[in-house]
C-alpha cells in the first residue's frame, strides 16, 4: 500500500490561495459532470430554500479583507436573515 | 432542546451560497470565493466537518482535479479512524462516486497524518502575503493554464 506524508498542496493557506486565486481570475473552467451532479442532488443541496445574495452583498464581503470584518458581513447577514 | 451546533449557520450558509454559484453555472466566481472562505470558517469551528470537507473536495472535482479531490476526502476518514459512513454522507457519496468512476484512483493511499484545514489567523495571513510575490503566481499561474486546459478536456473526453 502506497503511502503519502502529508501533502503539500493540501496545505490550508495554499488550497485557500491557489482556490480563491483561481476562480478569482476565471481562467479555468469550472465543469460540473453528470456524475458530480448526482453527488450534489444527493448531498450537497442546502437545508432551506433562502434568498440569494444579491449583487452589492457579494461585492461587500469581497472588498472585506481581513477575517474579522468577513466574519463580521457573515453575522449581519445572518441576522438579516432571521 | 438540545442546542444546534455553532458552525450549523456557516454550513448552511455556504451550501446556499454554492447552491446559488451553481444555478449559475459556475461563471461567477464571487459566490465561490465566499463558499471557499465559509468553508475554512466551518473548519475554524469544527476541524472535522463532512460537509467543509464535501465542499472542498467538490470544487477540487469542479476544477478538474479529481485526484486532489480524492485525497481531502481520504483524509476525512483518517481523521474519523477509517468510520464507516451511510451511503448518502455526504463525503461517502462524493468518495464512492469518485472511485467508482476511475477504478485506478489511489483509493489505497494510506495517509500518515491528519491534514489541518482549519483558517490561518490573521496575523498568519499577513505574514503569509507579505512573503508571497504575487507576480510569480500570477507568472506560474499564466504558464500552467495551457496544460490545465488540455488535462480538462482530457477529462472531459472520458468521461
Amino acid at each position: 500500500m502506497a503511502k503519502i506524508a502529508k501533502p503539500d498542496f493540501l496545505h490550508p493557506r495554499a488550497v485557500r490561495m491557489g482556490l480563491e486565486r483561481v476562480i478569482e481570475h476565471q481562467r479555468v473552467a469550472l465543469t460540473e459532470s453528470p456524475l458530480l451532479a448526482q453527488v450534489y442532488e444527493q448531498v450537497l443541496q442546502p437545508p432551506s430554500s433562502i434568498a440569494p445574495i444579491n449583487e452589492q452583498q457579494l461585492a461587500d464581503f469581497l472588498s472585506r479583507e481581513n477575517k474579522a470584518e468577513r466574519e463580521d458581513w457573515v453575522q449581519r447577514f445572518l441576522q438579516g436573515r432571521s | 432542546m438540545s442546542k444546534s451546533p455553532p458552525e450549523t449557520p456557516y454550513v448552511a450558509l455556504m451550501l446556499q451560497t454554492l447552491a446559488q454559484a451553481r444555478a449559475q453555472q459556475y461563471t461567477e466566481s464571487a459566490p465561490l470565493q465566499i463558499v471557499i472562505w465559509l468553508a475554512y470558517r466551518v473548519l475554524d469551528i469544527d476541524a472535522r466537518n463532512a460537509y467543509a470537507y464535501s465542499v472542498l473536495a467538490y470544487l477540487f472535482c469542479l476544477l478538474g482535479e479529481k485526484e486532489r479531490g480524492l485525497l481531502i476526502l481520504k483524509h476525512f476518514k483518517h481523521l474519523h479512524q477509517q468510520a464507516s459512513f451511510a451511503s448518502d454522507h455526504p463525503v461517502e457519496a462524493l468518495l464512492q462516486a469518485l472511485i467508482s468512476q476511475n477504478p485506478t484512483a489511489p483509493q489505497h493511499f494510506a495517509i500518515e497524518s491528519s491534514l489541518e484545514l482549519a483558517l490561518p489567523t490573521l496575523a498568519e495571513s499577513l505574514s503569509m502575503l507579505d512573503n508571497t510575490s504575487l507576480d510569480e503566481f500570477k507568472g506560474n499561474i499564466e504558464r500552467g493554464l495551457p496544460a490545465i486546459n488540455r488535462l480538462i478536456g482530457q477529462i472531459r473526453n472520458k468521461e
